[in-house]
């Protein structure tokens, strides 16, 4: 299956990625086309799996999550990582999960409210089989925090 | 065997402990078969605790398990202020669970070190440690503990020979409040690590444990001797050892004589053998008037002079930096000012590289000064004329050096070495005006206005960056915990 993507499209989806909510008038607008054709060219995208989906970015510190921190987890055996992921995906305060090469075997992105908190998520990760040791690292400040993914002509095959 | 009568006399005062345990600051290999080397040979030879850096392997640590020792677990951070303690409170607590969660199963691990060298005269840090004690409390259950140097209140100050031992600071734990003395650990350097250090530790000890680096148990020339001692006292301890004459170690740092003389030859001879650098010295000081015409008329050309002069006060700026940095701060403080300003780390922390570092710093602002005024005022025609009027006042500074100089050698009060420094420091940052004040009486091209180009935001810049620095809060804790660690 081709997925080349022409100068429309990576217009548009870079659009989309800084305004999932962009109205499909304004996108027309701004590509010199139809709605009608806007609106066909977003299908396919989102068919063949380039738009994964639109999400609401909500304001972490609103919610009381104070602390972001990267956790690097050494897991024994590598028997032990899909149940080690299985257990990840299932927390919520964890964000992301990565299996990495260097020093341990993921690392995890987490979201919490506090120190008692990550005491406990830390808790419950190190009773994990497999689970070895872990290296927190609070992350003090942030200063780029995006999902966006460079896109340039003829980014996809 | 004068100084082990005098021992002997002195250490009556102390009674010997009625127990002694000895301990080891343990560098553990990485390999657990060098590991495990290292762990039969303390155990053969009479130590009973290990006191580790950060997450040692699982392997090892089932090893020291077998074995019976009791551990104590040091996070690892050094040259803790009030304010690092603020801004990592939160990943410092964080480690603390790593290492706890880390560690729990090992029945062997007994205390968690929070920090080795810290603020702990300061109350505010000392309510930090607290509120991060009850934070940890319901998790971590060891005591936590801290290394510094002893205090002036100290057992360890009432016997006082502290000062050839460049002495052991102190861990003290407890659950309930970090005040508590538990024991001492040699901080000093292996050559200076003699029976008379030992048999000290032994008798100031209280019967708490003294912990030694394992770079001096595994030291070929210490290693068999230390042996010795330890089993003497493990056997007995009234025991009293053949005491190695006093070493002290040296810090007298004589190439500052030999710098400063060679300043002082520098000038005295240039001014013997050069008429004109002699007659616009004593111009600058006994007519002022002439002196700034001759310069701003380029009518005096001593343009070696000039470099010579810029030369002097090169070697004086590296010098009082050193002096500087060696008579306010221990060689412990300035580790910590390092630790903190990696910056200075390319000066290596030696005492050469304080001079050079003082050195080059001086000549890039001089630099930047000279450069400044030569293409702001028109009446310039060489770059030797703004140098010469802005090393001239500076002549004053070799008299100040002298004095300071003095003060050092004769272990004057640091308060007039502070006092003569600021003076220094006063006619480098403000020559720059000086300059300027003979280049308005005698240029006939400057204006007022050319002093928005020059002395106004130079003053600006001195205001800000005085501002800068003192409401550095970061830079004072760590400036006054250097200041601390003697």
């Amino acid at each position: 299956m081709s997925h080349h993507l022409d100068e429309i499209d990576i217009k548009m989806l870079t659009k989309l990625q800084k305004d999932g909510r962009v109205q499909r008038n304004k996108l027309a607008e701004m590509v010199d086309l139809s709605v009608p054709s806007v609106s066909e060219r977003m299908k396919k995208l989102e068919e063949r799996q380039l738009i994964e989906g639109y999400y609401a970015v909500l304001n972490a510190k609103a919610f009381h999550l104070d602390i972001t921190a990267f956790i690097f987890v050494e897991v024994d055996n590598s028997q032990n990582y899909k149940k080690f992921v299985d257990n990840a995906m299932a927390l919520s305060e964890i964000q992301e999960v990565h299996s990495i090469t260097g020093d341990g075997s993921h690392v995890l992105k987490i979201r919490t409210k506090n120190t008692v908190s990550l005491e406990r998520l830390l808790s419950q990760i190190q009773s994990w089989d497999g689970v070895k040791k872990t290296r927190s690292n609070i992350v003090l400040s942030s200063f780029k925090e995006t999902r966006e993914i460079p896109l340039t002509d003829g980014a996809t095959h | 065997m004068p100084f082990f009568f005098l021992f002997v006399l002195v250490t009556s005062w102390l009674n010997p402990p009625d127990s002694v345990r000895f301990g080891v600051l343990w560098d553990v290999p990485t390999d657990a078969i060098e590991a495990k080397k290292d762990i039969s040979y303390f155990q053969k030879n009479g130590y009973q605790e290990l006191m580790i850096n950060g997450i040692v392997p699982v392997d090892v640590m089932d090893l020291i398990n077998r074995y019976d020792f009791v551990v104590h677990i040091n996070l690892g951070h050094s040259f803790l202020t009030n304010t690092i303690l603020h801004n990592q409170k939160d990943a410092i607590e964080a480690e603390l669970y790593d290492f706890y969660y880390y560690y729990r199963t090992y029945d062997c691990i007994q205390s968690y070190g929070i920090f080795t060298y810290g603020s702990v005269f300061d109350e505010s840090f000392a309510n930090g440690i607290q509120v991060l004690k009850n934070r940890i409390a319901s998790t971590v259950k060891q005591p936590l503990y801290y290394i510094h140097q002893p205090d002036s209140t100290d057992l360890l100050h009432t016997f006082n020979f502290d000062r050839y031992l460049n002495y052991s600071p102190k861990i003290t734990y407890s659950s309930s409040e970090l005040t508590e003395f538990e024991g001492l650990i040699y901080s000093g350097n292996a050559e200076l690590f003699t029976s008379r250090v030992f048999q000290d530790m032994v008798y100031q000890s209280n019967g708490k444990t003294i912990f030694i680096p394992s770079s001096i148990v595994f030291d070929e020339q210490k290693q068999e001797m230390l042996n010795t001692w330890i089993l003497a006292f493990l056997k007995d301890t009234k025991s009293l050892l053949e005491l190695d004459p006093l070493k002290t170690e040296q810090n007298h740092p004589d190439y500052l004589v030999f710098l400063f003389w060679c300043c002082v030859v520098i000038f005295g001879s240039h001014y013997s053998f050069e008429p004109n650098y002699r007659k616009s010295v004593s111009r600058y000081f006994l007519a002022h008037p002439f002196f700034s015409a001759d310069i701003m008329d380029n009518r005096v050309r001593i343009s070696f002079s000039t470099i010579l002069a810029g030369f002097v006060q090169m070697i004086l700026a590296g010098m009082m930096t050193l002096l500087f940095f060696d008579h306010i701060l221990s060689p412990l403080g300035q580790q910590a000012f390092v630790h903190e300003f990696s910056y200075f780390d390319y000066f290596s922390g030696s005492k050469f590289g304080i001079f050079i570092a003082g050195m080059v710093q001086y000549a890039l602002f001089m630099s930047v000064q000279i450069f400044w005024l030569y293409f702001t005022i028109k009446d310039f025609k060489s770059i030797f004329q703004p140098a010469t009027l802005l090393f001239w006042p500076q002549l004053i500074n070799l008299f100040i050096s002298i004095i300071v100089v003095n003060a050092f050698f004769n272990q004057v009060s640091g308060f007039w070495i502070l006092i003569f420094s600021m003076m220094y420091l006063f006619m480098v940052l403000f020559s720059f005006f000086f300059a300027l004040n003979d280049v308005m009486k005698s240029g006939r091209k400057t204006t007022t206005k050319d002093l928005l180009k020059t002395a106004v935001p130079y003053f600006i810049i001195l205001i800000y960056s005085f501002t800068f620095y003192f409401s550095n809060i970061g830079f004072y804790d760590m400036l006054e915990l250097a200041y601390h660690l003697r």
